[in-house]
């Protein structure tokens, strides 16, 4: 409002300051996504590849002799890795700083090798090789041994260079690797917890729909006896934060045998006081003339309730849909109390990408398919019906 | 009906037994089934405590007292109902209709419907093509609607919906599971059950009838209060068996020891002292039984139950850093997005993304962002330290005990902020727009018009942010779980520098199985968030008042 009512002259920059601090934040909150999505789609090594990157990559590679190998840069070419050799640094016991480089395949122990002759270096007993220099053979200890890369041009693999592979940068381009996500499923059962989850979720909202329906309807609209009374407990019971029946609530699933069944996740969360609160405020801004007519007519209180109120109240029904959707979708805590974490048939997402992510050092790329299964729903849902929800979560809770 | 409400209202009352030798059948019914009841549920009882049989322990207790309630409703509904009395009706509905509520559960229970659930999880998948079909027709019904007025395709949509939901049921193999309820029938026990079922649920059906709304003359404000109940019933008994029983059990449970594999001992405040007490010691030794919990400047402060205070330290500079920090910026980016430029509501879609994402998966995302050698955290900070020429520090995010805190921060408050900016705008946007033009007139500055008007007007909304964001940071447990999974107990990360009074509760009432000590600790955290939001209320009324 304050640049609104800002003079005409600054109006431009202003909106361009404006749109830079807001895409700025935006970016902000929408990075870790872009990263997940990125991640999801990257080999193993590549998560842990430095500096990090948000696209995923493979190595490039070209075709030598019929083989694809991997391309690297050396010394501003782009080589081809054809193999690797171990090559050892050699010197004469008796002159140390005399070195020659020798692959190691190509020495062998002075006097065979069952019978190694040795000699002494700087107090200490070392093995002798055998080492070819300059057409002869010369006894030599082994100082250091180091891995080089053989490399090539792919158009002309007969000249080789040699030069440590760990200094040579692999040629990448970006590549996705979308079967991390068919991965994912198979393991720990995410594909059955899917499909819990979806199961869960799908009772919770049509279960609280229904009963805060009936409930808002009639703490709307009928009179009963103890109805101011009970409302106000309803609203006072938002205050309640749900971990004080956490201990409880567990007993009363162990008397009824339902812990770590699905039930434990469905029937306590359908009876639920912000949605009837939600419902109670939206009906009551529905004019009675609407039903008095119908009253007139003869229709019960469950035909008006139905065909009157519920499609007049299709943004309070979406609003509380898409709530309880995120929240038994994203709901943690009491599954991680109640489903047993042996017990895989029974998880939901949240649990297994918890049980997934305690291992995350394995294989990360995996933990981002996880993720990114698991945040796409919700965040599709919410795209969808945010029409309804932004506006609605954002008045009734100042109300 | 009519003739009914045009009675005059105390004809009901008149003075008189009605000779009950004319009561209709109806109500000769209804009382001998009350009797009948009566003598049942006294004979069950007294078996119980005489005999000793059915359920013991505290499950027992519960059950005992609900049957105890329910003969004495039954009683006393008989003289009422000899008399024709409207309480007496009541009394019989409640009756009839809990009993038949409570057997259709347990029946329900004893063929495994509920446990039957987990089945129905295999082939779920099958339906879900007809639940997006469903969904899809949802959302395409509201297209063009405008105000009350529907949408030119909600007719269509529809049935489009309700066939889309029908052929997910039939996909995911309903008609299978319930033959299979069916079948589990056939065993005494549930046949049993079901014959009280349909009786209890036969004298409910006769008491709620017309002709005996009739009988009792009652009045239409009468008809109306139980159409209410009845409405309201479902909503209120699951209310009542799983929050509100809970509950009270919890603030029970709290006065016991019990170590789950016995029953309750009955200990009063035991538990409160207990985790309470606090001993200050002046560079001497702390008393017996006292372990230390901080020390500064030759003090040390020691406590019996040094976990607790450790939890609650962490949660107080957690909330301190982690509040502030999720709702100011909040303010002034909702200010700024409280423009009619385009392309804001874009804006408040983005924004709402890491609220809705779910906190398990964005958690398990900063974990790799925070990973200390090869995540874009320390990464991020090394390039900007780069370009003033500095090096930054490279913090073991998840290891390192003074540290964690602030992951834990950073976490909560960029999954907040937000949703908190969204909440402060729909404030915002309900701010009277004549006070900014007088203070526009007046020559107020930009800043000038934030702080006198928009913030002391915003006091209601800021109270429901600070609030919210509060009572959300102290439960934090799922960040903490996920962040320092590889530390046991679960969340509680480098030397319980991560444990949060939530985490404390799961590690007592679900690791070392004390479920009374874990209330009291449950009832101490509920009364910090309730002192919490007490003192933002009060701020809050003081700051309204001040305009």
């Amino acid at each position: 409002m304050a640049i609104v009512t800002g003079t005409r002259r600054t109006g431009i920059l202003s909106r361009i300051g404006l749109y830079l601090v807001l895409g700025g934040f935006a970016l902000l909150l929408l990075f870790p996504f872009l990263y997940l999505v990125g991640g999801s789609l990257k080999a193993r090594e590549d998560v842990f590849s430095y500096p990090p990157q948000v696209l995923p990559r493979e190595p490039r590679t070209a075709d030598v002799g019929g083989e694809p190998r991997p391309l690297f840069t050396v010394d501003g070419r782009e080589l081809a890795l054809l193999g690797e050799e171990e090559i050892g640094r050699f010197a004469p016991p008796d002159d140390l700083d005399a070195i020659v480089e020798v692959p190691t395949g190509d020495v062998e122990p002075t006097g065979g090798y069952t019978d190694q002759q040795t000699a002494v270096v700087d107090g200490e007993e070392q093995d002798l090789f055998d080492v070819p220099v300059d057409g002869g053979v010369v006894p030599m200890v082994e100082r250091e041994v180091f891995e080089v890369g053989r490399f090539a041009a792919p158009d002309d693999p007969e000249t080789e260079v040699l030069a440590p592979v760990e200094q040579a940068v692999a040629v990448e381009r970006i590549g996705a690797r979308p079967g991390n996500y068919r991965e994912v499923l198979e393991l720990q059962t995410l594909d059955r917890s899917l499909t819990n989850t979806l199961l869960v979720t799908t009772l919770v909202v049509a279960g609280t729909v229904f009963t805060s329906v009936l409930g808002g309807y009639a703490f709307a609209r009928i009179r009963f006896p103890g109805r101011t009374a009970a409302f106000l407990v309803y609203i006072g019971s938002n205050m309640v934060p749900f971990v004080i029946i956490l201990v409880p609530l567990y007993q009363l699933m162990v008397a009824v045998g339902w812990v770590d069944s699905l039930a434990a996740l469905v029937f306590p969360f359908v009876f639920n006081a912000y949605g009837t609160f939600l419902m109670r405020q939206f009906f009551v801004s529905i004019p009675k003339e609407l039903e008095e007519a119908a009253f007139v007519d003869g229709a019960s209180r469950w035909t008006i309730l139905w065909r009157i109120f519920v499609p007049l109240s299709r943004p309070a029904i979406a609003t509380l849909a898409t709530f309880m959707f995120l929240y038994a979708w994203n709901s943690f805590v009491w599954p991680f109390i109640v489903i047993n974490a042996g017990n895989t048939e029974n998880h939901v997402l949240t649990l297994s990408l918890q049980v997934l992510g305690g291992r995350a050092a394995d294989s990360p790329n995996l933990v981002f398919a996880g993720v990114a299964i698991a945040v796409v729903v919700p965040v599709v849902v919410f795209v969808l019906l945010q029409r309804y929800f932004v506006e609605n979560v954002a008045t009734s809770g100042i109300k | 009906m009519t003739t009914l409400t045009e009675r005059p209202r105390g004809a009901r009352r008149l003075p008189g037994p009605r000779p009950a030798a004319s009561g209709p059948a109806r109500l000769r019914a209804l009382l001998a089934w009350h009797a009948l009841l009566a003598v049942a549920l006294a004979g069950l009882l007294i078996g119980a405590a005489v005999a000793g049989f059915g359920p013991r322990g505290t499950s027992g207790t519960v059950i005992g007292l609900l049957l105890v309630a329910l003969l004495a409703a039954d009683i006393a509904a008989l003289p009422l109902l000899a008399r024709r009395r409207h309480l007496g009706r009541v009394l019989s509905l409640a009756v009839s209709y809990l009993g038949f509520l409570a057997l259709a559960l347990l029946l329900l229970q004893e063929i495994g419907a509920f446990t039957g659930l987990d089945a129905l999880g295999a082939t779920f998948i099958r339906g879900v093509p007809f639940l997006i079909v469903a969904l899809l027709a949802f959302v395409a019904g509201g297209i063009g609607e405008r105000g009350d007025l529907p949408g030119p395709l909600a007719r269509p949509a529809r049935i489009v919906a309700l066939v889309a939901l029908a052929g997910m049921l039939i996909a995911v193999g309903l008609l299978p599971a319930l033959l299979t309820l069916v079948q589990r029938l056939a065993d005494p026990v549930a046949l049993g059950l079901l014959a009280g079922v349909a009786v209890f649920g036969f004298f409910a059906r006769m008491a709620w009838s017309e002709r005996t709304a009739d009988d009792f003359a009652t009045t239409s404000t009468q008809r109306e209060g139980l159409d209410g109940l009845l409405y309201v019933s479902p909503n209120v008994l699951g209310f009542l068996l799983f929050f509100v029983g809970p509950l009270l059990f919890s603030l029970y449970a709290s006065l016991t020891d019990w170590d789950l594999f016995s029953t309750p001992v009955f200990i009063g405040l035991d538990n409160y002292i207990q985790i309470l007490s606090l001993d200050v010691a002046a560079g001497g030794e702390l008393r017996e039984g006292f372990r230390e919990v901080l020390s500064a400047g030759g003090l040390t402060v020691g406590a019996r139950d040094p976990l607790f205070w450790i939890s609650m330290r962490n949660i107080a500079v957690f909330a301190v850093l982690a509040i502030p920090l999720a709702v100011l910026p909040a303010l002034l980016i909702a200010s700024a997005l409280n423009t009619k430029v385009p392309g804001m509501r874009i804006f408040r879609a983005i924004y709402f993304v890491p609220t809705v994402a779910g906190v398990v998966g964005v958690t398990l995302i900063w974990k790799q962002l925070f990973n200390a050698t090869v995540g874009y955290v320390n990464y991020g900070m090394s390039v900007v330290a780069g370009w003033f020429g500095a090096t930054a520090p490279q913090p073991q995010w998840l290891s390192d005990a003074d540290i964690v805190l602030f992951s834990l921060v950073i976490v909560f408050v960029w999954q907040y902020i937000g949703y908190n900016t969204i909440l402060f705008l729909a404030g915002m946007q309900g701010l009277p727009a004549d006070l900014y033009e007088a203070a526009h007139l007046d020559g107020a500055s930009g800043w000038q018009r934030f702080r006198y008007i928009t913030i002391p007007q915003l006091a209601p909304t800021t109270f429901f942010v600070v609030a919210t964001t509060g009572i959300f940071a102290l439960q934090l447990f799922t960040e903490s779980v996920i962040l320092f999974s590889n530390f046991t107990p679960p969340g509680s990360g480098p030397n319980n520098a991560a444990l949060t009074p939530v985490g404390y509760l799961y590690q007592e009432g679900f690791q070392r199985f004390s479920p009374g000590y874990a209330s009291a600790v449950a009832w101490l955290l509920f009364f910090v968030i309730f002192a919490f939001t007490f003192v933002q209320f009060q701020r809050q009324r003081a700051a309204a008042e001040g305009v």
